[in-house]
């Protein structure tokens, strides 16, 4: 059932024409330019006015309808891989714990945790208890055969949406130093969270983005505006950074031509400019308030950019906050809390591990982590016992010393070599306490990582031209260029940019351009190969051919042929991320991402060029840097075959027609041999 | 009794002995074989003499037919099949009477029949040697036996001829399709190789799964029909009907006694073998050779009539014409077949169900160790005869005959219309006709012996000439696909078109799928990345490794039924036969348009073997 808002119509009704009158004193005004920095008016009738005055070519006047859908969300369940436990918890050794944050969307409470285990085989019987800070919430019995555990989450408390629950494991053995290589408890990432209630409507902005949803779809027009674009480019980024992990997809959609937007359904969200109204939520009578419509740029970088931005504002308005997303200050250090880490305190009996994953994007564009500089507390060792500290960076051994006492203040120089675009930085403690250090219940080490513990950082290039300098290269803004301008293009880019943007916690801020002039920073660009062109990529031509370190030829592309390409290039100091195709076919591009990112995302991109032809599969590889030679073959003179291609098959087919026809008597209306 | 009777004549003309007759009596009561036929079989009569003796008992005048005192059109008058039937030839009309030339003693059907033909006459019936009404029909029957054994086949079903390699439909499909493949390649040549590619690669891959399983099946069958010796001995020779064995021999003369003196030590009475020799006209050579061997009184010298085509199924259909036989059997001039082969396919036919038409004998090679080409001939006999043929008896799919060794009922062989002439591998056509009219085709555990291919030369001319029958035969029964699943079921057409339409088509590809692979592995390139999708490239590298290796793994354990386990490690070295195979196939493929019907002739007689085995 289609129904429009009421009263919403009617109030726009009544500002369309105020705002018509105005357009033809004012003119047209672009509203392109940077947010402004002044406190955003009340949605009065003369702000919505100008709203509409910002109109675009592109963007529609008429306001966002929506049809109202039956919810056929029942009970819902989430899966640990739906919330961000891709891979499931291990739990190692006879004690060890892991925290699990539960979304709890408003109107719904979880229920029942269903875990799916596979236990040490032969491990001597455990439990596993369930905890929520000090409370104990239930403890089960855990054998080596048990392969499904149900907790009861009832008495779980919820703080702004999110239930930080804790799951430790215990298994009585003689020697718990020895555990850690023996015991493995996993939690299948197939272990479901159950919730009873029924999602709240939406009634404002700020509870809009519920702490989980399944999908948001931003529904654009074929051709929209810059200001739409850019809007759906910064909620693609704004999805990927709050859902992080998370299993929410994010997707681009036509805007339906006549129809209405269907209101999705309670888990999942929708986005529309509607630049001829206020930006609030559309809730039609009986709705459920799951599409937002956005009606200005400025509101969208509110909303997407800020960290909090939907919270930071009450329902059904605003809070005007100005938009800073660099001051062009040199950083020189970050702390293990600005990253976003918490103190952590560690205990055991032999091999203790804290791990930081961090990628170079968190500390900006052409910046890296020189060092990292440890503050720690330990426990003491006993007379008998003693201690290393060994630092890891991505698996390979960086440093080791001794530990003596309980303070560790050390400076670790991070080799170059080790770095990469996404990192895992393991401080692990290897200790022997000595006498009944390993038997449950003796003394155990405890280390508390400071979270003044830092990143020194260091003005240099972090790697060579390649997609492992993207995202870092975006950070803090970069320009986006689509060429042209359009649904399909939009869609390609806020894909790169969500899947940029999973890799790091710091904020991408796109800016779209109009034109290659208006290009500040690095540039994302999607376009033809006119665009590849202009920019001088190392791919731009109609044909080219790819030759190895050996000179053979690895591939080649005729000039007729459509390919659809991503590169990574350096031009002028400035990194480019383009992705272009040839020809009127933009699917071989739409591939190659697609294809590059599936299954890990841009966890796995790697290279600095993924190129597909119409029905080859998509090849990655490192071309600059590694001796490989890209030789266009548009400007050089056709082979003999391609040069009289058309004649040859006139003539072959000239030539099969004789050859059928000078057959036909001998192979197919024979005469009797008169002589037989 | 007339026995005694012509004995008496005999004896009182002083021309056998009392000796000579009571040896020719005894051996009448054990085979039940006329006694004048059995003095002639055992060397005590001539034929002019026995035929005079018999005209003196049947009291009829002798008569000595010369050419020019035969009056072609009176003869022509009387039925072909009469003729043949009654061993009587009319050779003059005088007005009132019409002198009658006979081998047989006159009967009433053949009064009747000159009542009919010869309305007035009073017939004048003389007696003349079965040799003699033999030239008489060739020489007044000339062409009508060329028409015969020519079209005979055509004009009772064009359908089933090879006459006409293409008919209108499939050529204007085949044109159609050259034309539209020619136009993909043109505006979108890699969709349409690709397009081309996922059929072949599919349909290769069924072939090869197809050959193997067959091959399997096969291996879990020693033969359909096995005879024991103990049923050998429990034969009575009274009981053993006349066989009939055709021999086309073309340039054979190096091997023609060989082959006589193989047939001399056959373990079946002579009295009851119908040896007739076909030669051609052009061949007077292998004609004097079969004189100079001096052959026994039941074998016939037969003149094939020239006409194009010059073929031995066109031979063999005039044999066919003249046989007496109530079974027959082919063998070419170099085979060695099994002594006790004829009596093996007998009992086999007496075994085997009502539709059984015809029995094959192995075939393999007597001069297997001779050379490379040798070895891998008697590998590929050896998996062909042993494996794949009880293969496909066991699951009763078309068979496709050997070109010798071929043991049919006669009447049935009739009944299929013969050879055909026109297809250059008639056995294999016959085969395949034989199931499509509801007969089936067993397999007998006796061989015969041949001899392999030594030369490149010599065998690419004949290995060109069985895959140009293989296509022949293939677009023979693809002209009505419907009536061929209609008449032989699903299974025996999917069946035929895997081994039929598969076997060329697998050698024409191979060279290319070789080709592709080495221009991959030496230059890596990726320009064939687009025609071989994932999905497709694991496929045609299962069909080209697995496929080889397969192919090789059967092979080797071919051998072991011939215990010829010094082969092993040469079925390693297959792909390189079979590449010389794909030679041979595109010269097929370029005859089936330029000299469809060309009969691609075989040398023998060049193996060193030859006078040892002789």
């Amino acid at each position: 059932m289609i129904r429009p808002l009421g009263e919403w119509m009617r109030m726009m009704t009544r500002r369309l024409l105020a705002g018509t009158a105005l357009l033809l004193v004012l003119g047209a005004c672009g509203t392109d330019t940077e947010a402004p920095t002044a406190a955003l008016p009340a949605p009065t009738a003369e702000a919505m006015d100008s709203l509409l005055a910002s109109a675009a070519p592109g963007d529609s006047l008429a306001p966002p309808l929506v049809a109202v859908q039956p919810d056929t969300t029942s009970v819902m369940a989430l899966t640990l891989r739906d919330i961000g436990r891709k891979d499931g918890v291990t739990l190692t050794g006879a004690i060890d714990g892991a925290t699990i944050t539960l979304p709890v969307n408003a109107g719904l409470r979880p229920t029942r945790l269903d875990l799916e285990l596979l236990a040490t085989p032969r491990m001597p019987g455990a439990t596993l208890a369930l905890t929520q800070g000090a409370r104990v919430l239930a403890i089960r019995a855990l054998l080596d055969t048990t392969t499904a555990l149900s907790f009861p989450l009832d008495e779980v408390q919820i703080d702004r949406g999110r239930a930080p629950i804790e799951l430790r494991v215990n298994i009585p053995g003689r020697d718990a130093c020895a555990a850690p290589l023996f015991y493995r408890t996993i939690i299948k990432p197939t272990s479901t969270i159950s919730y009873s209630g029924r999602a709240a409507a939406t009634g404002g902005i700020a509870g809009f983005f519920q702490p989980w949803v399944r999908r948001v779809t931003f529904y654009l027009p074929a051709e929209p505006s810059l200001d739409a674009a850019q809007v759906a480019l910064d909620a693609a980024a704004f999805v990927a950074r709050r859902y992080r992990g998370m299993s929410t997809t994010y997707a681009i959609a036509a805007l339906p031509d006549t129809g209405a937007i269907p209101e999705p359904a309670a888990d999942e969200r929708a986005l529309v400019w509607g630049p001829s109204g206020p930006t609030m939520v559309l809730r039609p009578e009986g709705g459920r308030g799951t599409v937002l419509a956005v009606a200005s740029r400025r509101d969208a970088r509110q909303l997407f950019s800020l960290a909090d931005g939907p919270e930071l504002v009450p329902a059904p308005g605003f809070s005007a906050s100005t938009v800073r997303t660099g001051d062009g200050t040199t950083v020189t250090a970050r702390t293990l809390g600005s990253l976003g880490n918490a103190p952590r305190t560690i205990d055991g009996s032999s091999v203790i591990v804290a791990t930081y994953p961090f990628a170079l994007a968190d500390f900006g564009h052409y910046v890296t982590p020189r060092a990292f500089r440890l503050v720690a507390q330990h426990s003491t060792l006993p007379p008998d016992g003693n201690g290393t500290l060994r630092i890891h960076l991505n698996d390979q051994l960086i440093h080791s010393q001794p530990l003596d006492r309980t303070q560790l203040d050390v400076t670790i120089p991070l080799p170059a070599r080790a770095l990469a675009r996404d990192n895992r930085l393991d401080v692990r403690f290897h200790v022997m306490l000595g006498e009944g250090g390993c038997v449950l219940g003796g003394p155990v080490f405890t280390a508390t990582i400071d979270t003044t513990s830092t990143f020194v950082l260091a003005p240099t290039p972090p790697l060579v031209p390649s997609f492992d300098r993207f995202p870092a290269a975006l950070v803090p803004g970069f320009s986006v260029l689509l060429e042209p301008r359009d649904r399909f293009r939009v869609e390609l880019a806020a894909t790169a940019i969500g899947a940029m943007q999973a890799t790091t916690q710091t904020p991408l801020v796109p800016y779209l351009v109009r034109d290659l002039a208006e290009v500040r920073g690095s540039l994302l660009a999607v376009g033809t190969g006119t665009m590849a062109q202009a920019l001088d990529a190392p791919v731009s031509t109609d044909g080219f051919r790819l030759r190895d370190l050996t000179g053979r030829v690895w591939d080649e592309y005729a000039p007729t042929a459509s390919y659809g390409a991503m590169q990574a290039f350096v031009r002028d100091g400035r990194d480019i991320l383009l992705l272009h195709h040839t020809r009127e076919n933009g699917q071989p591009l739409a591939d190659p991402l697609a294809e590059s990112l599936s299954p890990y995302g841009w966890f796995g991109v790697s290279g600095d060029l993924a190129l597909r032809g119409e029905t080859a599969p998509t090849t990655v590889i490192r071309a600059a840097n590694s001796g490989w030679t890209v030789e266009s073959t548009a400007g050089e003179p056709p082979s003999v075959f391609a040069a009289w291609r058309s004649l040859i098959f006139i003539g072959a087919a000239v030539l099969l027609v004789a050859l059928l026809l000078f057959f036909y008597p001998r192979v197919v209306r024979r005469e009797l041999d008169p002589t037989g | 009794m007339n026995s005694t009777r012509l004995g008496e004549v005999l004896l009182a003309r002083g021309l056998i002995t009392a000796e000579q007759l009571e040896t020719a009596l005894r051996q009448q009561r054990r085979t039940g074989e006329k006694l004048g036929r059995l003095l002639l079989i055992l060397g005590y009569v001539s034929r002019l003499q026995l035929a005079q003796a018999l005209a003196d008992r049947w009291r009829r005048p002798f008569l000595t037919i010369a050419p020019d005192s035969v009056d072609v059109a009176v003869a022509q008058r009387f039925p072909l099949d009469a003729t043949l039937r009654l061993r009587a030839v009319p050779i003059r009309d005088t007005g009132t009477e019409v002198v009658v030339a006979s081998a047989e003693e006159p009967g009433e059907e053949l009064h009747d029949t000159l009542a009919v033909v010869y309305p007035g006459r009073q017939p004048d019936i003389r007696i003349t040697t079965e040799w003699d009404i033999d030239r008489a029909i060739a020489l007044t029957h000339r062409r009508k036996v060329v028409d015969t054994s020519i079209y005979g086949l055509y004009f009772r079903d064009q359908a089933e001829s090879a006459f006409t390699v293409f008919t209108l439909p499939q050529y204007l499909a085949f044109s159609v399709a050259c034309l539209v493949l020619l136009a993909g390649l043109w505006s979108a040549p890699l969709q349409t190789l690709l397009f081309l590619n996922v059929p072949v690669t599919l349909f290769m891959l069924a072939v090869m799964l197809f050959r193997t399983y067959v091959g399997v099946v096969g291996a879990g069958a020693e033969t359909a029909i096995t005879i024991t010796p103990g049923q050998l001995e429990a034969l009575e020779a009274r009981e053993l009907p006349v066989y009939t064995i055709l021999v086309p021999a073309y340039k054979e003369a190096r091997v023609i006694g060989n082959l006589l003196r193989s047939l001399a030590a056959l373990d079946y009475p002579a009295d009851k073998l119908d040896i007739i020799l076909l030669f051609e006209e052009d061949d007077p050579e292998t004609l004097a050779a079969a004189k100079a061997a001096a052959p026994g009184a039941n074998v016939r010298f037969m003149v094939v009539p020239a006409g194009e085509p010059q073929t031995k199924p066109k031979a063999c259909n005039v044999g066919l014409l003249f046989a007496q036989g109530e079974y027959l059997v082919i063998y070419d001039a170099e085979d060695r077949p099994e002594p006790d082969q004829l009596k093996k396919a007998l009992l086999a036919f007496r075994q085997g169900p009502r539709e059984l038409a015809c029995v094959q004998a192995a075939l393999n090679y007597y001069n297997w160790n001779e050379n490379f080409l040798t070895r891998m001939f008697t590998l590929e006999y050896s998996f062909w005869f042993d494996y794949l043929l009880p293969g496909l008896d066991r699951l009763r799919l078309p068979i496709p005959l050997g070109g010798t060794s071929n043991h049919f009922k006669t009447a049935v062989l009739r009944e299929l219309g013969g050879w055909d002439p026109f297809n250059v591998t008639e056995d294999a056509d016959l085969g395949i006709r034989a199931a499509m009219h509801g007969y089936r085709v067993g397999i007998v555990n006796s061989t015969t012996y041949e001899e392999a291919n030594k030369k490149l030369g010599n065998w690419l001319r004949q290995r060109s000439r069985w895959i140009k029958g293989y296509m022949q035969t293939a677009l023979v029964f693809s002209r009505d696909p419907i009536g061929l699943v209609r008449r032989a079921g699903l299974r025996q057409a999917i069946g035929f078109v895997l081994l039929i339409g598969g076997t060329p088509l697998i050698f024409l590809m191979q060279p290319i799928a070789i080709g592709l692979t080495i221009l991959w592995l030496v230059t890596r390139t990726q320009l064939l990345t687009p025609l071989f999708p994932p999905w497709l490239l694991y496929i045609s590298l299962f069909n080209l490794l697995f496929g080889n290796v397969l192919a090789i793994y059967v092979n080797m354990f071919a051998v072991f039924k011939r215990r010829l386990h010094v082969l092993v490690l040469f079925s390693i070295l297959n792909p390189a036969y079979w590449l010389l195979h794909s030679m041979a196939s595109f010269k097929a493929l370029g005859q089936l348009f330029t000299r469809p019907y060309y009969w691609e002739k075989t040398t023998h007689g060049l193996t060193r073997h030859g006078a040892a085995a002789a």
